[in-house]
């Protein structure tokens, strides 16, 4: 076998930060990609001034949670939990009673459409107000109220649970995207797969704006083409690739859109029809649980072609542990100094920064409109 | 100082001296009249519950929207003479008030 690589190849070739990884096999890899970074630092070492956005979040997969489940959760620096009632809708509240302070995700139980406390038994509904307390007669006026910094909207779209998440508790200001694909007869169900980075979310969103990472880090051959649109809270990008297969180079397309900052998407066409649903969510501000839930349309992944609608999914997920590898230990510069060629990463900020809470922020807010193409 | 006129749950009548300014709950409370008031005073658990005698009753002014809320879930609610107590303040004005000690719900 011949060891050069096809220039033309957008497959990895050997890069360095995969050096790190490839010893690793299959269990030992899933289990890095969730573990604590070794010799990792902090938020304030490492300049991560930034906030965590508001937006639609993912809590778990909706398999994850059953009718009469409860689950605890941990997200935007906060404890959670989430589950569903008998209704089959979907909460979530904050996981502290504010009763006498027990953490409902551990040992509290659905009643009806409600969670029940572990410690006395207050029933609350999902949106953060006291319904019953099995031992008095009353209850505490100003529990009885909906409660705005307890309650998160939820929504159910494309096989996941969202929460809502907004530091100062404003309404949503946009709704979820949903996909026709997921779910559809002739696609597969989702192929998943996670990581815990330890960076903020604007740095892993900022990625697909980093023209000149993709060489060399990824090993891309060429730099791609791509058109980059901002409008208001939506991002989409269109990016030419040539693709090295095992039948030769093909010419590809890669549609990605982001919504918010949460919700992100990627359409794979030209070689075999992929649709990668990402969920972005802020564990803190320097820490993002990133999952990746695929699914590709069944006459590929089941036909003759099914070796290379795989080969597309473990490609995707290289890429994302050798980001990782350098997400985890990144610095955050805030003005850097960019070169010709280096992207539009100030007009992705510029974007991005209407998706943080506060005075400071609010001349970014509405987002911006722009077309960059190269 | 203002006296107030107090009935506790056994029929027995007190006087006591309470001063201007002060939660007439706490007065209750610590003049042992048999006041629980378990939240402190949060217009949260209704242990303070009285019932004010009519002639008094307007001078008490109207309940709170959750005074109002808390009261009316118990037994012994009178729309007429209900009050928490932990809402109200002795003042010069409540000179002479008289209530009686709501019974245990
Ligand atoms: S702490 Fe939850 S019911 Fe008491
Ligand atoms: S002391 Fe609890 S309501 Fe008055
Ligand atoms: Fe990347």
């Amino acid at each position: 076998m011949s060891e050069a690589v096809d220039i033309r190849d957008t497959r990895t070739p050997p890069v360095l930060v995969w050096d790190q990884l490839k010893k690793l096999d299959k269990a030992a890899l899933a289990r890095w990609r969730l573990e604590p970074v070794v010799n990792g630092r902090s938020a304030e070492e490492r300049n991560i001034t930034v906030p965590m956005p508001f937006g639609w979040f993912v809590m778990c997969y909706s398999d994850e949670l059953g009718v009469g489940e409860v689950k605890p959760l941990h997200y935007f620096e906060r404890e959670l939990v989430a589950w569903r009632g008998e209704d089959g809708e979907a909460r979530v509240l904050d996981a502290y009673c504010p009763h006498l302070g027990a953490h409902m995700g551990y040992g509290g139980k659905v009643n009806g459409n409600h969670i029940q406390c572990p410690l006395h038994s207050w029933q609350w509904n999902g949106h953060g107000a006291a319904v019953g307390i099995p031992y008095s007669k009353t209850i505490p006026p100003a529990m009885k109220r909906p409660c705005r910094e307890r309650a998160y909207p939820v929504r159910e779209a494309n096989g996941f649970v969202w929460a809502w998440y907004h530091p100062e508790n404003e309404a949503p200001s946009y709704e979820v995207a949903e996909f026709e694909e997921v779910g559809h007869p002739d696609w597969t169900g989702y192929e998943k797969h996670e990581w815990i980075v330890h960076g903020p979310m604007q740095t892993i969103a900022e990625n697909g704006a980093d023209s000149a990472h993709f060489k060399y880090i990824h090993g891309v051959a060429d730099y791609p083409d791509y058109d980059i649109r901002f409008e208001g809270h939506r991002r989409t990008a269109e990016v030419r690739v040539k693709m090295g297969t095992p039948r030769g180079t093909v010419d590809g397309k890669i549609a990605y859109g982001v919504d918010g900052s949460g919700q992100p998407w990627t359409r794979f066409t030209g070689m075999c029809e992929t649709l990668l649903v990402t969920g972005v969510t802020p564990v803190a501000r320097d820490i993002t649980h990133l999952r990746f839930a695929f699914t590709q349309l069944k006459a590929d992944r089941d036909g003759p072609r099914g070796g290379l609608a795989r080969a597309v999914i473990k490609d995707i997920c290289k890429q994302l542990d050798q980001d990782k590898v350098v997400w985890d230990r990144q610095k955050y510069i805030e003005a850097p100094p960019l070169c010709a060629g280096d992207g539009p990463i100030n007009d992705f900020r510029n974007f991005f920064r209407q998706f943080y809470a506060g005075p400071e922020w609010e001349k970014y807010r509405g987002g911006i409109r722009r077309s960059v193409s190269r | 100082m203002p006296t107030v006129h107090v009935t506790d749950r056994d029929g027995n009548a007190h006087r006591l001296h309470a001063a201007e300014g002060s939660v007439l709950m706490e007065v209750l409370r610590d003049g042992d009249m048999g006041i629980e008031a378990i939240c402190g005073g949060q217009c949260a658990c209704a242990t303070c519950h009285c019932l004010i005698d009519p002639d008094w009753f307007g001078k008490t002014g109207a309940r709170g929207g959750d005074e109002e809320d808390l009261v009316s879930c118990l037994d012994a609610y009178d729309a007429g003479r209900s009050r928490l107590t932990c809402q109200l303040r002795v003042s010069a004005e409540l000179d002479g008030l008289s209530l009686t000690v709501a019974p245990e719900e």
